[in-house]
């Protein structure tokens, strides 16, 4: 049943085009292709990001919205809770149900077809204003955050300034 | 599964949800979700002789011509009512069906206020609706029977909007509801709601059948085969919702897992 998926991922587009959210804004990589997004995010103000464009990639599966999407940063990004390579590691975006590899994840903050995409950007801006050093996706941004708050600063600040330099 | 010292915790966990999977797909492969009509003698063969479990199977067999087996894969009560509403209002086709046609159709607004954004879950909702048209429209059972049993499509869709509609009744009552939570991992209701009704896959339980059988005003009887001593050669009987609906469920439970008596 794509076809249902499509429509789903249609009407939400449609809908945050008209209605966007604060810091937000939502597009097609490419028109004919409704299950990759474009997303461009506004650091927070009163965040380390503000001031930022952090530009990311939203990419859903065929079987969505059984299956969650998956988030990459296409900016550079230095948090906790992004990867190296960009993937955005936040419970919303986990499959549903409860799995072995992490029992401090219980199954209501993980994926589930009933949250719509506006709730994933909403856990995305949260997650740049509070960063989770529980359950890091990078471990030296994490020990940084953790113990040398004026370096991550710096770190951030950097990448800041390079979002802005790319816009 | 026994653990292996030579494997690290993570290879463990990894085996570990491999062969939740594969028990998965293999419940998948060789349950329907709703199956045809299974005479209840075939039930007594599940168990062994001398049990509480048997003799409750003797006296189904004296009550009951049939079950129907649900998938047993988490969902299985909200899908046993969901075939139930439409087989119900299938064979009614009044004012009954217009009742639960016209309080479907309205549910979506009560919802939203419950926090689902409209957006995210409207085409569940019209889902819904569609497969209670097809109830109202079609003269063959036999086409909606098909529409239920397809796989990642309307029981699955009417399944996640029945779960919404759960969790908006709870938190409309949450103040009534709160002392039905039986779960001492849980205080308040919003939570309960967001990990034990909201997920797929995350069985019910007595406050959230409660709450189904009231939001739709209709009268869910199930029969408990759960290996207690029974009383005057009877099961244990308990219904919810509306006593005097004319639209009765009867529902058979036994440990983690409901079915649909005949």
């Amino acid at each position: 049943m794509t076809e249902y998926g499509k429509e789903l991922l249609r009407r939400q587009l449609a809908e945050l085009n008209k209605n966007p959210i604060d810091l937000v804004s939502v597009g097609l990589k490419d028109d004919a292709d409704l299950y990759d997004w474009e997303i461009l995010i506004m650091g927070p103000d009163g965040t380390l990001y503000e001031g930022g464009f952090f530009k990311a990639r939203l990419q859903f599966p065929p079987d969505f919205p059984n299956m969650p999407p998956t988030m990459t940063f296409e900016s550079d990004m230095w948090h906790p809770n992004v990867y190296e390579d960009g993937k955005v590691c936040i419970s919303i975006l986990h499959p549903p149900g409860e799995d072995a590899m992490n029992a401090q994840e219980s199954a209501d903050e993980r994926w589930r077809p009933i949250l719509g995409v506006e709730q994933i950007l909403i856990s995305v801006i949260s997650m740049l204003s509070d960063p989770n050093d529980e359950s890091p996706a990078n471990l030296d941004a994490a020990v940084q955050w953790r113990n040398d708050r004026p370096a991550f600063k710096k770190k951030v600040r950097q990448i800041v300034r390079k979002s802005q330099d790319m816009c | 599964m026994p653990s292996d010292p030579e494997m690290s915790a993570a290879e463990q966990d990894q085996k570990t949800q491999a062969q939740l999977d594969s028990i998965a797909l293999e419940i998948k492969a060789i349950q329907p979700l709703t199956s045809g009509l299974i005479s209840i003698h075939g039930l007594q063969a599940l168990f062994d002789d001398n049990t509480n479990f048997k003799k409750g199977c003797t006296y189904l067999s004296q009550s009951y011509a049939s079950y129907r087996a649900i998938r047993g894969d988490g969902n299985c009560y909200y899908r046993a009512f969901l075939y139930c509403l439409c087989e119900k209002l299938f064979a009614e086709k009044g004012t009954e069906l217009k009742r639960v046609m016209d309080y479907v159709k309205g549910s979506i607004d009560t919802v939203v206020q419950y926090g689902y954004d409209r957006f995210a879950i409207e085409m569940f909702h019209e889902e819904i609706v569609d497969l209670l048209e097809a109830v109202s429209s079609n003269d063959d059972f036999e086409i909606i029977h098909k529409m239920l049993n397809e796989e990642n499509a309307t029981s699955d869709y009417c399944v996640w909007y029945l779960r919404v509609i759960t969790s908006a009744y709870l938190k409309a009552d949450g103040d009534r509801f709160v002392h039905f939570l039986d779960d001492p991992n849980y205080f308040d209701i919003p939570t309960f709601c967001s990990r034990e009704i909201d997920p797929m896959g995350r069985e019910i339980n007595m406050v959230g059948v409660l709450a189904l059988a009231e939001a739709f005003s209709v009268k869910v009887e199930i029969e408990y085969l759960d290996g207690r001593e029974m009383s005057e050669g009877k099961l244990t009987k308990h219904s919810f919702g509306n006593e005097t609906s004319s639209l009765v469920f009867p529902l058979l439970y036994r440990p983690g897992h409901y079915d649909i008596l005949y």
